[in-house]
């Protein structure tokens, strides 16, 4: 008896595993997007789409979450429209195979725990978040704290969103909205293979 | 006569559709997202030394696209002059906004919008206080605002032209010049409500009226105002209220100056 119940048991946890398992995580860069209220109309056209269980989004960081059925694609066209068409500017897109809460650590709630300080000597390891709008700089999200990084001469980095990255470098302050601005001596690519 | 006249421009000045994220007594460059339906009731009262206005607006906003935003709205005045009381249907205003140019950053917006008004004289009746002047204005305005994860900050614009009243009173023309700053204590998310603390600074110069090529002296002149307001919304609500506190006036001859004007409104973005 104890062995059926147990056998139910998994199956039941097997079943219930698999439904997660159809699900996938689309993760979209945006910019523009400043208040809850004003990116609802990106929540009103995405929830139209068949397949499209969630959707949230981290303002700071400007990630779109949404989850939706494992087969369920969009290409970057599609995507420029639907940005454009809510005001915002769509900058890129990468996707995560699972919908777990787990994973869902870079749209979390972004608060800033880094206690770096101004002429601090850093090594940090994070995720490639896309060039700043000058050009000059570029973001990276480490423990969901975005960071602005400027790159030494030459050396901005060629990467798709959500690359993992290392930089070294120092503390030279805070942006206007409030970023840790780094100055990076060097930056390296640890890794290229999870796009 | 002509004081009723004037402040009818004003109240109806205020009325303003679509602008759920933006200043609270002036314009801002918000458009609807495109094929979005925005609809909000508002109240607004305006209070001088012997007149007192309250009016209950109902208005709807559709985007056209992104960038194009038509609304109407519709108020329900109750006027009291002197003692004397009359309410009704007030002004029909038709309002269109169009985003001229915009810059999209990570956590921040740029824009400028241009934005026109019509205020129709739809008002019935010809009871005194009168609801209405008598006539059709019209009001043009430029709007800047940057939307931040933190602070905000718009300025605009305004000219409304004012149409020659029941009574053959040429009103004077309004010139309004507007600025604000706004501000959170917190990142916004978006499963969480969230609180922006704002003011504004109204400046508003009315033309004096004429009457048989002749300036009426009781008109016109210069207001400012500081404006105090808060906004809080929760993903497609929002409800705003502020108040409008007149700091300085230099009104042609004799005539009442603003004691506040007060606006209340929700908002619902579908």
């Amino acid at each position: 008896m104890k062995k059926v119940t147990l056998i139910s048991t998994l199956m039941m946890l097997a079943g219930f595993n698999s439904a997660h398992a159809g699900e996938i995580k689309h993760i979209m860069q945006v910019h523009g997007a400043v208040c809850a209220s004003c990116a609802y109309g990106l929540e009103k056209k995405f929830k139209k789409i068949d397949g499209v269980k969630t959707f949230d989004i981290n303002l700071k960081e400007g990630l779109v979450s949404i989850c939706t059925d494992e087969n369920l694609s969009f290409d970057d066209e599609q995507l420029t429209q639907l940005f454009i068409e809510s005001g915002y500017s769509y900058k890129g897109k990468k996707i995560e195979p699972s919908c777990d809460s787990a994973s869902s650590g870079a749209v979390a709630n972004a608060v800033n725990k880094m206690g770096l300080n101004k002429g601090e000597k850093v090594t940090l390891t994070g995720l490639f978040n896309g060039i700043c709008d000058d050009g000059k700089d570029f973001y990276l999200v480490v423990k969901s704290e975005v960071i602005e990084i400027i790159p030494p001469q030459g050396a901005m980095p060629n990467l798709a969103i959500g690359t993992p990255l290392t930089i070294k470098g120092i503390v030279v302050g805070q942006s206007e909205e409030g970023e840790v601005v780094i100055e990076a001596s060097a930056i390296d690519e640890p890794s290229h293979d999870n796009e | 006569m002509y004081k009723r006249t004037l402040l009818a421009a004003v109240i109806m000045l205020n009325t303003l559709p679509a602008q759920a994220h933006g200043p609270i007594f002036s314009i801002g460059p918000e458009t609807i997202y495109k094929d979005g339906v925005e609809t909000h009731l508002e109240y607004h009262r305006a209070n001088k030394k012997d007149e007192t206005e309250n009016e209950l607006t109902l208005g709807l906003g559709y985007g056209i696209t992104q960038d194009w935003t038509i609304s109407a709205a519709l108020p329900y005045a109750s006027i009291n002059e002197d003692g004397a009381n009359n309410d009704g249907i007030g002004s029909l205003a038709l309002e269109t906004t169009y985003r001229l140019w915009k810059h999209n950053a990570l956590g921040k917006q740029d824009s400028v919008s241009a934005i026109a008004r019509a205020i129709l004289d739809t008002a019935k009746g010809s009871d005194t206080p009168a609801l209405t002047p008598g006539a059709n204005d019209f009001m043009f305005g430029l709007a800047y605002g940057r939307e931040s994860l933190i602070w905000q900050r718009w300025a605009s614009v305004r000219y409304r032209f004012n149409g020659k009243s029941d009574a053959g009173i040429e009103r004077g023309d309004q010139i309004s010049v507007d600025a604000a700053i706004g501000w959170r204590a917190e990142i916004p998310q978006y499963y969480k409500s969230d609180t922006l603390w704002m003011v504004e600074f109204n400046t508003e110069t009315t033309q004096r009226s004429v009457q048989n090529n002749i300036p009426l002296t009781n008109t016109g002149g210069t207001e400012f105002f500081v404006s105090p307001g808060v906004i809080w919304s929760y993903r497609n609500a929002t409800v705003k209220g502020g108040i409008q506190l007149p700091v300085y006036h230099n009104l042609n001859g004799v005539q009442s100056q603003s004691d506040y004007r007060l606006k209340l409104a929700l908002e619902l973005i579908l």
